[in-house]
C-alpha cells in the first residue's frame, strides 16, 4: 500500500481552497444583482405580436429571487392572516452582453410578470389610481388552487383577502398566462375594483372564476327546474342581491377586459393563450353576438334566471329563459362584461377620433374616466334598497357624466346606449335556436 | 438486475486481479464513458437531477495522474409557443492522487479547476434566439475508486463537489462512474 506524502497533503489543501475560492457563495451572483437591470423576455409592443425584447427591470431587490419595488413572488403559497405565505421562487439566469437570460420557464415568467406589474403601477398613476395599491404586488405561482370549477389551471385569479394576484399552472399548447400582458392587466384591474367597488359594497371580493348564480342562489340544479310565472318562489331580496351581486361581477369582468385592452392595446389579448374565448371576450365589436350594445335591468333578470335555472322553460307568453350562445351557466357574467368592455372600447375609439388624440392617450382619457366613475358605482350600489335592481345601462350615464371635454359625438354615442332593448312590461323574449332543436328533439 | 449483475462480476474481476498500481511507471489514460448524475435546484427549489455525459484524456506518473474532462447536460422547459432550452459544457483540468490500495481498488482524491459555459435557446411562435454565459470559472474535489482490470481497462466510481458562479446549489453534488483504458 503506498501511502502520499505531507507535500502532497499541503498540495491538495491548497488546490481544495484555490477550487471553492471560485464563487463558491451560496447562491448565484444574480442574488448581488439590483437596481435596474435589463432582461431577455416575451413581451408585446403595441401594434406587434409578442417577440423575446430587451426589457429594463426597475427596482430589484434581488434578481435571484425576483423580488423588488413592484413585485414579491410566492411559490405555491398559502395564507395566513390574510397573506400570501410560502417559499420564494430563485430565479435562473445566464448574462449575455449586460443583458440577463432566463435559464428556464419559471424564471422568465417571474421577471415578464416583475415587467408588468412594474408598467401597470405607471398606468395607475397616469389613470388617476395610484394611490390604490401600495408596495410590491404579491404574486403567487405555481398556485395549487382548490376551489374547483376548473379554475385549477390554464387561468388566472386576483385575490381580495390577500390582495394578491394568483397564477394557476398553464397547461395549454398557447402563450403562456405569466407571459400574456392583457391578462396580467385584467387581473390587475381586479385589485382596483375590489378596493373601489367590493370592499365597499360587499366587504369581500365576490367568487372569483367558476362561481355561479346557483352558488349564490343556494339553488341545487336539478334535470326539470320549472317557473311558469314571473311572480317566482324566489325570496325577492334574495333575488336581488344575487342580481347585484352577478351584475357587480360582469361589470368586473367587463372592465379588467377594458383596462387589459388599455394597457396593450390588443382587443383580442385573451386569444393568445385561451383561444376559445375569443368569441365571447374580443373587444371588436365585429364578435359581438348579435351587435347587440346594450342590456337593460329584464335582460339581466332574464340571464340570472337562466343561469341559475337552466335552459327548461315552455313559452306560454309569460316568462322564458334565454341566455345567449356560449353564456350558459357560469360563464354568463363574462360575456355580460364584453357589452361594456365593447361599449367603451368604441368610446374610445371615438374619443380618439373627436379629440385627434393618440391612441394611448385616448384609452388613457377614458380609463381615467372609469377610475372616477367607481367611488360614484359604489355609492349607487349602497343607495339601492333591498328589492332594487341597478339598472345596467345607468353606468354609461356615469361614464357621461364623468367625462372630461365631452364632446358632442361622444355624449351622442352614450345617449344611445340608454335605450332600452325590450319593453319593460314584457319579460317574454325569444328562445335561442340551440334551445329550440333541443326541445324538437326531446319530442 | 442486470446492473447489479455487471456490478458483482466487476468486483469479482478486481478481487481476483493483481494490484496493476506498480506495473508502469507513466501511463495514458482514456476515459471514454464518464456517466454522471449531478443534483441542481430548479426555480421551484425542488431537487433535479441533470445527467451530463463526458470523456476525459490525460495521463498517470506513479499514483498521480492529470486529465482533462469535459461533460455536457442540457435541460428543457416551457410548452408548443415558448419554450427554453438549457446546455451546459464543462472542461476542468483534474488532478488525481491515489491515497492507497485496497483489494485492487485505488482510493483517491481529486482536485480540479476549469471553465464552464451555458448555453440557453428560447424560442417563441418558433423563432429561436441562443445567448451564451460566456466561460465561467469552475472548480471541483472528489473522492473516488477505481480498479485496472487486465492492466488496461479502468473501471471507477466518484462522488463530487463542484463550485461555479451560477451554480445552484453551490458546490452542488455530483456522483460519476468513469469507464477507460490506460496504455
Amino acid at each position: 500500500m503506498k501511502l502520499f506524502g505531507i507535500r502532497f497533503v499541503q498540495s491538495l489543501l491548497a488546490a481544495i481552497l484555490l477550487v471553492f475560492s471560485f464563487g463558491c457563495d451560496r447562491n448565484p451572483d444574480s442574488d448581488r444583482v439590483s437596481g435596474d437591470v435589463t432582461v431577455r423576455i416575451p413581451w408585446k409592443l403595441e401594434g406587434q405580436n409578442y417577440q423575446l425584447q430587451n426589457v429594463t427591470l426597475s427596482g430589484i431587490h434581488s434578481l435571484y429571487e425576483l423580488s423588488g419595488d413592484y413585485a414579491t413572488f410566492y411559490e405555491s403559497p398559502g395564507i395566513d392572516s390574510d397573506h400570501l405565505v410560502g417559499m420564494r421562487p430563485k430565479a435562473r439566469f445566464i448574462k449575455s452582453k449586460g443583458v440577463f437570460i432566463p435559464e428556464d420557464d419559471l424564471s422568465q415568467q417571474l421577471a415578464v410578470i416583475y415587467g408588468h406589474m412594474q408598467r401597470l403601477k405607471n398606468l395607475d398613476d397616469a389613470t388617476g389610481a395610484s394611490t390604490l395599491n401600495q408596495g410590491p404586488r404579491d404574486v403567487g405561482v405555481a398556485v395549487h388552487y382548490q376551489g374547483g370549477n376548473g379554475a385549477d389551471k390554464n387561468n388566472a385569479l386576483y385575490e381580495g383577502t390577500t390582495d394578491s394576484i394568483l397564477i394557476v399552472p398553464y397547461t395549454m399548447p398557447d402563450l403562456p398566462i405569466a407571459v400574456n400582458s392583457g391578462i396580467l392587466g385584467h387581473e390587475h384591474f381586479h385589485s382596483l375594483y375590489f378596493k373601489l367597488v367590493e370592499k365597499k359594497v360587499f366587504k369581500q371580493r365576490l367568487i372569483t372564476h367558476g362561481a355561479n348564480v346557483l352558488t349564490i342562489l343556494g339553488i341545487t340544479p336539478t334535470p326539470e327546474m320549472g317557473i311558469t310565472s314571473t311572480d317566482s318562489t324566489e325570496n325577492e331580496a334574495d333575488f336581488a342581491q344575487a342580481y347585484l351581486q352577478s351584475f357587480s361581477r360582469g361589470l368586473n369582468e367587463g372592465l379588467a377586459d377594458f383596462w387589459a385592452w388599455v394597457y396593450t392595446g390588443n382587443a383580442d389579448f385573451i386569444a393568445d393563450s385561451l383561444p376559445s374565448e375569443l368569441t365571447a371576450r374580443s373587444l371588436n365589436m365585429d364578435e359581438a353576438v348579435g351587435g347587440i350594445r346594450y342590456v337593460n335591468s329584464n335582460m339581466w333578470k332574464v340571464y340570472v334566471r337562466a343561469a341559475a335555472q337552466q335552459l327548461s322553460r315552455t313559452e306560454d307568453g309569460t316568462y322564458v329563459g334565454y341566455t345567449p350562445p356560449g353564456c350558459e351557466g357560469n360563464r354568463l357574467v363574462y360575456c355580460l362584461g364584453s357589452y361594456y368592455s365593447r361599449n367603451l372600447k368604441s368610446l374610445t375609439d371615438i374619443v380618439k377620433q373627436t379629440r385627434g388624440l393618440s391612441a394611448i392617450d385616448a384609452r388613457q382619457e377614458v380609463a381615467r374616466t372609469v377610475i372616477r366613475v367607481l367611488p360614484q358605482l359604489a355609492d349607487a350600489f349602497l343607495n339601492l334598497k333591498p328589492t332594487d335592481y341597478y339598472e345596467p345601462a345607468a353606468f354609461y350615464r356615469l361614464i357621461e357624466s364623468s367625462m372630461t371635454n365631452l364632446q358632442p359625438q361622444e355624449k351622442e354615442f352614450l345617449q344611445n346606449l340608454y335605450q332600452p332593448t325590450f319593453s319593460d312590461a314584457s319579460n317574454k323574449v325569444v328562445l335561442s335556436a340551440q334551445t329550440k332543436a333541443a326541445k324538437q328533439e326531446k319530442r | 438486475m442486470k446492473s447489479l449483475l455487471l456490478l458483482m462480476g466487476v468486483l469479482m474481476l478486481a478481487v481476483s486481479a493483481r494490484a496493476e498500481d506498480a506495473a508502469r511507471d507513466w501511463a495514458a489514460d482514456i476515459y471514454f464513458y464518464n456517466p454522471e448524475i449531478r443534483y441542481e435546484r430548479d426555480p421551484n427549489q425542488d431537487w433535479v437531477t441533470r445527467q451530463p455525459v463526458g470523456f476525459a484524456i490525460g495521463g498517470r506518473y506513479h499514483d498521480t495522474k492529470v486529465f482533462l474532462e469535459y461533460s455536457s447536460f442540457s435541460s428543457s422547459s416551457g410548452n408548443d409557443t415558448l419554450s427554453i432550452a438549457r446546455q451546459q459544457q464543462d472542461y476542468v483540468l483534474w488532478l488525481q492522487q491515489k491515497l492507497l490500495t485496497i483489494w485492487s481498488f485505488g482510493l483517491y482524491v481529486s482536485a480540479g479547476a476549469g471553465l464552464y459555459h451555458e448555453t440557453v435557446t428560447t424560442t417563441l411562435y418558433g423563432t429561436g434566439e441562443n445567448d451564451d454565459s460566456g466561460l465561467q470559472l469552475m472548480g471541483g474535489v472528489g473522492a473516488g475508486a477505481e480498479v485496472l482490470i487486465a492492466n488496461h481497462f479502468i473501471i471507477g466510481a466518484e462522488g463530487r463537489l463542484l463550485a461555479g458562479k451560477n451554480f445552484d446549489p453551490n458546490p452542488q453534488g455530483s456522483m460519476l462512474v468513469r469507464l477507460g483504458v490506460e496504455f
